[in-house]
């Protein structure tokens, strides 16, 4: 114990700390561009990495990582635009709650709950990394199919006033995940002939042109005063503060939602955003007001923000341990551990012990510096919605067009998000749920693929995903059972849905 | 429910047979007329076709709820002001800009787009369309450059105009 | 009035326009970045090994490599980019073996390896592995095929995809020994890797980065069944056979060579080949790749030229022989 006290110590330096610093900074700033993804932001910035000792350069690109899932929420609430695709949950409330002014304590309430779902996560990272990814080990495709079916079972509780809308926005959903290559067959379908999705369709430009540019499209039918006179609420400068008794109701909440982002998280493969609708659906579920959700709920960005958060301490589990990243940005934060000599597998805990406690200890640290850079920088952000209107929404629009373009320096995805953007008009005109659609193509992909392959593996049996025994229990059905439950509450409590 | 919705029903509805009976035989481009695998399942058309079937199915169940509930939803109400078709140029704008944005290059046309759309958005003063629409598009660039190493569109034509003038 | 104002507006932008687009004067080869297009994903291994070789190359260049991620299209976009590129030396690629090799014969990519790019530097490359867990009986891959003969179609074998690298390996032992695996297609290398370790599926392929699989093998939580090289790896002490040794021919390295559009200029090409040479020599650039776990193989000139071709032929052979149809 003494010996890690002692490694702690020795890492604490100034430029340690100055190095986290700078890295969440880098972070928060890359995840409120939408477009902008922390896998770029860290692949561009691990070269930096390679010529600073490991407790400098590695605490570096975890700060980005980190900093950036709390990033993503911002653009959620202020211009209803996810900076990542984890952010998704979080518009649903923090986007209702800027209209209404108060967009400073949303994005507090944003950073509350992502401070202390990081955190939770890390915590867990730290003392039970081990037995944690020895559990997500069972998750074979099976196991992967039951997630998913649970998953879409869920968008049950995000679809709005409509639950006929909500279906159908959810199989629209289902049709353009479809897009792109068939992994099992070879065969390429509906990708019309352009090359640009014949991979599939890119989940950035597909959530710039949805939520962004279709909420330029319809700004732009307000009346000129409105738009070039300041905004009505912009007297109040952003909002008021959160009150802490405002976290304190909703702590069962954050501890819930990092529970599941920190579980979902380990999980290689599965990603913050599927983590975030399951934890916004059950933190529905079980609130006292779920009627307030969609409309403004703390306890909704709470429950969405504390969970993708938590994530981000949770995917260094299988990617320390069995060298699986658990995401696209673990996979090249594990390049940069290996940059740095430091090999994932059982043997780095035990050969570069005091680095890696080092490293922990600065991840841990990183926490409160996120929290009072956000702080900080809340006051900030929140001003933007004084502006006004008829200058911020173009700069806004040339902010999708670049984010478009970066996400893959091609110009066919800024094409790509347009048409996303007039189709996302047009169901916001409609009154189409863009939640579910968002969620089923995230999911689509996966939930078939592992589909076909747990039938090929119990050849053609379906019974296979309420039977199967990983390590002895019966995790897929178990979580089959619970889909199940989940929607016969949906239906027996369906009545909810068609009053507003 | 009301009369946008039941339009919108049978627009998916024909939508899901066009998807059936054209895109699925025409969209799915395999390499081997059998599947590797045996069992239908494994075939890349099951999935399309099971989630399509579906998509009519609740676009007819629309079309049906529109007509026995007849109560009538004003979805118009909340977007007053100007009409839809302001939308529309928006959209357009931005599809020329992008389109010009490949041979024109960001750094040349960011400018005009951001002064058109103040100037239609109701910005009148000069002393802000001005400003904004240079110095916003050069600090877009500069950042992606400077933190990234990312260069926007230069624009084939300026590309081919500046090497010219190089020699 | 409102009118002048808006006259005055644009007349402002286009002079200050004109005036950011007046350029800077000629000076030789390289006198700007250079940016290598990377037809895969950011944070794969062609990833790291680009911004490995970005991050010294600027000292014998005197111009920075720019790692510009073009992923999607299974490599068609970033590839297309490159031949659709001007060939004045300021865009290359970093190819990877799949993209050139495999997929134009699976698909229409839109480019003809051959003729339209020209190969010119080798950074190293990563021969594909054929591992199981040391619990699985099977010792040796000869083991693995006698129980695949007794048992067809119950081994399962996890790949990166159909038609991919790793699916056309399990069918070349298919056709070569004339025994039956049960084929399980995953989204790229690493899920099929992951399938393989949490033992969902019994046999799978790595190189030695995956997953840390060349510290398995050693520490032996793996065992290794065959190597997709042509001679033995050195990494492993030669101690693993490769497929050749046992009869099925099947070669996959994984490539990272450097590869430009056809038109370059020659001497611009042979300036980029010094340098990458010189790079190559350079203390940093090799300890960073030895932490990979990977070592540097540098090869240019005519024997890289040969090399690319016989993988293409290679791959070529393969298709024709299973009656493959391209798509269109």
């Amino acid at each position: 114990m003494e010996q890690v006290f002692d490694a702690i110590w020795q890492v604490l330096t100034l430029k340690a700390l100055g190095m986290v610093t700078l890295g969440v900074f880098a972070g928060i700033t890359v995840g409120a561009i939408p477009g902008l993804t922390s896998v770029m932001a860290i692949a561009v910035l691990v070269p930096f990495s390679f010529f600073m000792t490991p407790i400098n350069g590695i605490p570096f690109l975890l700060g980005i990582h980190k900093g950036a899932l709390f990033g993503g929420s911002i653009p959620a609430i202020l211009i209803n635009t996810p900076g990542t695709a984890a952010a998704a949950a979080t518009t649903l409330d923090g986007y209702p709650l800027a209209r209404k002014g108060e967009a400073r304590s949303a994005i507090q309430m944003a950073l509350y709950s992502s401070t202390l779902g990081d955190t939770f996560s890390d915590i867990v990272l730290i003392l039970a990394a081990f037995p944690l990814a020895a559990v997500a080990l069972l998750f074979g495709p099976t196991e992967f199919f039951a997630l998913m079916v649970l998953g879409l079972t869920i968008i049950s509780a995000v679809t709005g006033s409509s639950v006929l809308k909500g279906l159908l926005s959810m199989l629209l959903g289902i049709l353009i995940g479809l897009v792109g290559q068939d992994i099992i067959s070879g065969s390429e379908r509906f990708t019309f002939g352009i090359a640009n999705v014949s991979d599939g369709i890119g989940i950035v430009p597909m959530l710039i042109g949805l939520f962004a540019i279709s909420e330029v499209l319809i700004q732009s039918e307000k009346k000129i005063v409105e738009l070039s006179n300041p905004p009505e609420s912009s007297h109040l400068k952003g909002g008021r503060s959160l009150k802490w008794i405002e976290l304190f109701q909703v702590k069962w909440t954050i501890l819930r939602s990092s529970c599941i982002g920190t579980a979902i998280g380990a999980i290689p493969g599965t990603g913050a955003a599927i983590a975030t609708f399951i934890s916004y659906a059950l933190a529905k579920r079980s609130s006292k007001h779920p009627e307030e959700y969609g409309k403004g709920s703390y306890e909704g960005v709470a429950a969405a923000e504390a969970s993708n958060s938590a994530v981000a301490g949770a995917d260094l589990i299988p990617t320390l341990t069995f060298g699986i990243p658990g995401s696209a940005s673990a996979a090249i934060l594990m390049g940069a551990f290996m940059a740095q000599g430091l090999r994932p597998g059982p043997e780095l805990f035990e050969e570069q012990a005091s680095t890696m406690y080092g490293i922990f200890a600065l991840l841990l640290i990183g926490n409160p510096i996120m929290f009072l850079q956000g702080k900080l920088l809340t006051g900030l952000f929140a001003r933007l919605v004084t502006i006004r209107k008829s200058v911020l929404v173009p700069i806004i629009l040339l902010l999708c067009v670049v984010g478009g373009f970066i996400y893959q320096n091609n110009i066919e995805d800024v094409k790509l998000a347009l048409f996303f953007g007039i189709c996302g008009y047009g169901f916001r005109k409609l009154r189409f749920p863009l939640a579910p659609l968002v969620i089923a193509f995230i999911l689509t992909e996966t939930a078939e693929e592992s589909m076909k392959q747990a039938l090929l593996l119990s050849d053609g049996d379906y019974l296979v995903f309420f039977t199967k025994l990983a390590g002895g229990f019966p995790v897929s059905g178990f979580l089959m059972l619970l889909s199940i439950f989940l929607l016969g509450m949906a239906i027996w409590k369906k009545p909810w849905a068609e009053t507003e | 429910m009301n009369r946008k919705d039941f339009i919108v029903g049978v627009l998916f509805f024909i939508f899901s047979l066009i998807y059936f009976f054209y895109f699925i035989p025409t969209q799915i481009i395999s390499s081997f007329s059998e599947s590797e695998f045996a069992g239908r399942i494994f075939r890349p058309e099951t999935f399309p076709q099971l989630t399509i079937s579906i998509f009519g199915f609740v676009s007819l169940l629309l079309v049906g709820d529109t007509l026995v509930n007849r109560v009538e939803i004003d979805t118009t109400s909340s977007t007053s002001g100007r009409p839809f078709y302001q939308a529309i140029i928006v959209f357009l704008a931005a599809t020329v800009y992008v389109y010009l944005l490949e041979w024109l290059g960001f750094h040349l046309i960011s400018p005009f787009l951001l002064a058109f759309l103040m100037i239609f958005y109701g910005t009148r003063n000069w002393r802000i369309v001005v400003p904004v629409s240079l110095l916003v598009p050069i600090s877009i660039e500069r950042f992606f450059w400077l933190s990234f190493k990312v260069m926007l569109p230069e624009g084939e034509l300026v590309s081919q105009l500046v090497s010219y003038i190089r020699g | 009035m409102f009118k002048n104002k808006v006259v005055v507006c644009l007349g402002l932008i286009v002079v200050a326009v004109l005036f950011m687009l007046v350029g800077q004067a000629n000076a030789k080869y390289p006198n700007r970045p250079i940016k290598v297009i990377l037809a895969t994903g950011a944070g794969g291994s062609h990833d790291m090994h680009c911004r490995a070789v970005a991050s010294v190359i600027h000292e014998y260049l005197g111009q920075p490599f720019l790692c510009t991620v073009r992923g999607g299209g299974g490599g068609k976009i970033g590839m297309t980019a490159l031949k659709r590129s001007k060939p004045d030396g300021y865009t290359i690629a970093l190819g990877s073996g799949s993209h050139f090799a495999i997929a134009p014969h699976a698909r229409n990519m839109g480019f003809d390896p051959k003729t339209d790019f020209i190969p010119f530097f080798q950074v190293n490359y990563a021969p594909f592995l054929l591992v199981v867990r040391k619990e699985k009986p099977w010792k040796n891959l000869q083991d693995l095929l006698d129980d695949a003969k007794k048992r067809p179609g119950k081994i399962s074998i996890s790949s990166n995809g159909a038609w991919g690298s790793s699916h056309l390996g399990i069918l070349q032992m298919m056709r070569a020994k004339n025994v039956k695996f049960k084929h399980v297609p995953f989204r790229g290398g690493g899920k099929a890797w992951q399938a393989m370790w949490g033992g969902h599926v019994d046999a799978g392929w790595a190189n030695v980065t995956t997953g840390g699989t060349l510290s398995r093998v050693k520490r032996g939580q793996l065992t290794l069944l065959a190597t997709a090289s042509e001679e033995r790896m050195k990494e492993f002490g030669k101690k693993y056979p490769t497929f050749r040794e046992l009869g099925v021919d099947y070669i996959y390295k994984s490539w990272r060579v450097f590869i430009a559009p056809k038109g370059m200029p020659n001497d611009r090409i042979e300036v980029l080949k010094a340098a990458l040479h010189k790079a190559a020599k350079s203390k940093t650039l090799k300890k960073l790749i030895k932490k990979f776990g990977e070592s540097l193989s540098p090869l240019s000139g005519p024997a890289l030229k040969k090399a690319y071709d016989n993988e293409i032929d290679f791959y070529g052979r393969l298709f024709k022989k299973m009656g493959y149809k391209k798509k269109k």
